[in-house]
């Protein structure tokens, strides 16, 4: 008789609201506009330097570059957005997350502030119909009379554009017939 | 006093597995000098030690299985019964049995309980032999031993014994009623009870406030234990119960247990089985969780439970060396920040010498540190005897096994990796490549066929060689096979060397005629696949009649290849040297077009594919008409294609770096490498070009 195996580990998430207590939010501009990530899910921020491209990839996805040995991509957060290609300049930095156990790296036109939000102060995206992709907005704070968009930093990329790969490299295939 | 074994756990199945080996490669060696006593004791010691050390982990059936073996060896080495053939193959079982329990206890597979007690039967009655040759007044114990264990059988007698206070001042030691105990069977659990041991400053050293419980194995009569105890019995508090032999009840699943009470039928319960969901799934199907993030759990899940397994052992003396060198990487660290602080440009020659000695210190350390993962291959040598002789057995042939180089280092993913497929090359020359002595005689060949497996180190590769002087590779049939394929035009120009690659043909070596008379068998693409896809090759050579020799060459470590630079427009790719035949620019009459789009170049008169690597990458290049650039034929699975690229700019050893880590796997990229300017370069997987350039291009992203 043959018995299913169960899994034994949950894979429930536990979401933490900390609606009471202040979040810290990283915020940056991207052409004239305000956004804000989670700093708790930023690891670093980086000087832009030259990226490797990589061929037969979206524009958005400036290449790969070099942090200490592992391999990054950086993504173009305007060219994502829709907003035409970043030019470099002397502000010009890369805010490095951990997204999905992944490290990434997001090319923004220069880092501002470190901004206290309460969670009261923040709202809920604005329905702005099919045209405006907002999927990766967690929501739309106020700072100092300036409206600063909250990124869902997980959400920028979905997963079929950080797709997992099951298969390691250079992991051997099972051997087949071996009765000869 | 509880203390936590499960740390110790992990080191003794590494030695347990170090035993086994002993033993292993002991009874090989035994069965060519039966008389050794030397080689018994080194066998016996690694049974008792296995046996010693399951027994604190509290693993019985082990612990059960080694005491038996070890029974037979001591018997064998008080020559109390002679080393034959069958006593060997018994105790080659129960050493196969022993693995089996080692991988149950470590969570692989399960234990085979009747194979355990059919086992644990065998050896008793070799035991039983012995001591039926044995004279009566030499055996002793295992005479009665023997005796009884029709009459008591073996069991489990636990004992219980609190002794009286004044033991120590009776003269008595605890510690010589336990070595009696020993003698009678297998003391399985000796627990120590320190629950009555008073604080140190009140305690009197001359009083005894230890008590234990015993479990013991044995099959002697009870008489015979409660007599143990004959001195210390006074006052003590003593109980000695005797267990039948305990069967445990074995673990009983619910669908079991209500089949067996009649409340549903075997069929139902599969049926509701079939019904029953993963975890995941129901998550999944009720919207609380998406499939990639319950497939990302498993993985992660998966990822868990190799984690557990995957340690290396290090010599003390690597990691010493290691130390020193690091103290010494520090010092010329802070001997240049020290030079940083107040440099003056007249002390510029200072500053040059020591970055040239931090090079030296840098260069060196990462070769220490790369040899920490460097293994004797020796290690994957090992099962070869065992795996020669037990074919030797079954075909009725005669083969001796030659081994050389064992000591060659070798990173070591790669000697868990090459196991495989070594052991599919060996399998095949004893099965096909070597013939049966009658065969051999009437060739004027010696009966005895013979197996050699030599490892050595060839500049940055490792060759490993298997040789046979058996039938060898016919040519002619393989060319009438390949054309009968259609594989082949004709094979007249082809060299030796390229006919044999053929039998690595998929499909190619299955077909049972060629089989049969080239004496290779199934699976020969398998084997090329995996050693291609560790970086390495296969090279062939054989004389029809003679034997052939097969080589597998293989990089020292997967962790770094040997890589040719090019350049195509801005960007710089690697090409792993490997694959790399040569480097041409072509002519313009060499260059031609099948159907208006595939491109091929002449090479010597055959046509290779060609692929514009600017294209299919869409990036953009200094030169599109191939006759001003430069073609780089490399060769995968066999095929060749012709890489167009703007110029070869180097060759250099390169760290492979995962792109996947962070991202994703990349059509025709296997992977990136960070150059001596800190900038990225990628690595192209020659295979994915060379699939590629068959399919057709790719679409722009």
């Amino acid at each position: 008789m043959s018995t299913a195996i169960v899994e034994t580990t949950e894979t429930r998430e536990v979401r933490t609201t900390n609606s009471s207590e202040d979040q810290q939010y990283l915020t940056f501009d991207l052409a004239d506009e305000y956004y804000g990530v989670d700093i708790l899910k930023v690891q670093e921020i980086k000087g832009y330097t030259t990226v490797t491209r990589i061929p037969n990839t979206p524009d958005y996805l400036k290449g790969v570059l070099n942090l200490r040995g592992t391999i990054v991509p950086i993504v173009d957060l305007r060219m994502k957005f829709g907003m035409g290609a970043t030019e470099p300049t002397s502000f010009t930095v890369v805010v490095v997350v951990n997204v999905r156990n992944r490290v990434m790296g997001f090319l923004v036109d220069a880092v501002s502030d470190v901004l206290d939000l309460n969670a009261k102060n923040i709202q809920p995206p604005p329905e702005l119909g099919s045209a405006v992709d907002i999927n990766f907005v967690a929501g739309i704070g106020n700072a100092n009379d300036r409206l600063v968009t909250l990124l869902d930093i997980d959400r920028v990329l979905t997963e079929e554009e950080v797709k997992t790969v099951e298969e390691l490299p250079g992991q051997l295939e099972k051997m087949e017939g071996h009765e000869s | 006093m509880a203390v936590d074994l499960s740390h110790f756990q992990e080191s003794f199945f590494t030695e347990s597995a170090e035993h086994v080996e002993t033993m292993e490669t002991g009874l090989l060696e035994l069965e060519e000098r039966p008389t050794d006593l030397d080689l018994l004791n080194r066998i016996f010691r690694a049974a008792h030690s296995i046996k010693g050390n399951a027994g604190m982990f509290n693993l019985t059936d082990i612990g059960g299985l080694t005491h038996q073996m070890e029974n037979v060896l001591d018997q064998l080495r008080n020559e109390k019964m002679p080393v034959t053939p069958e006593v060997i193959e018994v105790l080659f079982r129960a050493l196969d049995g022993l693995k089996g329990l080692l991988e149950a206890a470590q969570g692989q597979g399960e234990i085979d309980q009747e194979l355990i007690k059919k086992l644990e039967d065998e050896l008793q009655d070799c035991q039983m032999q012995g001591n039926a040759n044995s004279q009566p007044a030499k055996s002793g114990v295992p005479a009665i031993r023997s005796k009884s264990s029709q009459a008591h059988g073996w069991r489990t007698v636990t004992i219980d014994w609190v002794p009286l206070p004044e033991l120590f001042q009776r003269g008595l030691d605890p510690a010589r009623i336990f070595r009696d105990l020993h003698q009678l069977g297998m003391v399985k659990v000796l627990q120590v009870r320190t629950d009555a041991l008073p604080a140190l400053p009140v305690m009197d050293p001359e009083r005894c406030y230890l008590s234990w419980g015993i479990e013991l194995e044995t099959d002697v009569p009870i008489a015979k234990v409660e007599a143990v105890f004959d001195f210390v019995r006074d006052g003590s508090e003593l109980s000695i119960m005797d267990r039948a032999p305990k069967k445990p009840e074995p673990y009983k699943r619910v669908g079991d247990i209500l089949v067996e009470e009649g409340v549903v039928t075997p069929e139902q319960v599969a049926e509701s089985l079939a019904k029953q969901k993963n975890l995941g799934q129901i998550l999944v199907e009720e919207k609380k969780a998406t499939r990639q993030q319950v497939d990302k759990a498993l993985q992660k899940q998966q990822q868990l439970k190799k984690g557990e397994t995957a340690s290396i052992r290090v010599d003390t003396d690597k990691i010493d060396k290691l130390i020193n060198l690091v103290g010494e990487l520090v010092i010329t660290q802070s001997m240049i920040t020290d030079l940083g602080e107040k440099f003056t440009i007249n002390q510029l020659p200072i500053l040059q010498e020591r970055i040239v000695q931090l090079e030296r210190n840098t260069r060196e350390l990462q070769e220490r540190v790369m040899s920490i993962r460097m293994m004797p291959i020796g290690s994957a040598f090992h099962r070869f005897p065992r795996l020669v002789r037990d074919l030797a057995g079954k075909s009725g042939k005669q083969i001796q096994l030659m081994m050389s180089g064992e000591e060659t280092e070798l990173d070591k993913t790669l000697i868990e990796a090459i196991g495989d497929p070594l052991t599919h090359l060996v399998r095949n020359s004893a099965d096909h490549g070597l013939e049966p002595p009658e065969e051999r005689i009437a060739r004027g060949k010696p009966a005895k066929g013979m197996i050699r497996l030599h490892a050595y180190h060839d500049g940055g590769s490792i060759c490993i060689a298997v040789e046979d002087d058996g039938r060898g590779l016919d040519r002619e049939k393989i060319v009438k096979k390949a054309v009968e394929k259609s594989i082949i035009a004709d094979g007249s120009n082809m060299s030796d060397e390229e006919v044999f690659q053929l039998i690595f043909r998929p499909g190619f070596s299955t077909a049972e005629k060629v089989t049969d008379v080239s004496g290779r068998g199934v699976g020969m693409d398998v084997v090329k696949r995996n050693i291609e896809g560790l970086g390495g090759s296969v090279g062939i050579q054989s004389t029809f009649g003679k034997g052939s020799k097969l080589t597998l060459k293989l990089p020292l470590t997967l962790a770094i290849i040997d890589g040719m630079t090019v350049r195509v427009g801005e960007d710089n790719y690697i090409i792993p040297l490997i694959t790399v035949t040569e480097s041409i620019r072509p002519k313009p009459h060499d260059l031609q077009r099948i159907v208006g789009k595939g491109e091929v170049v002449n090479l010597r008169g055959e046509w290779v594919p060609m692929v514009r690597l600017y294209e299919i990458f869409h990036r953009p290049a200094d030169f599109t008409d191939p006759s001003q650039a430069l073609l780089v034929i490399v060769e995968a699975d066999g095929r060749r294609v012709a890489v167009l690229v703007d110029e070869l700019t180097g060759q250099q050893q390169v760290v492979i770096k995962s792109l996947e880590q962070n991202y994703r796997k990349v059509e025709a990229i296997s992977g990136a490498t960070i150059l001596g300017d800190g900038q990225v370069a990628l690595i192209l997987d020659v295979p994915g070009l060379a699939k590629l350039a068959r399919i057709g291009h790719v679409e722009a992203a």
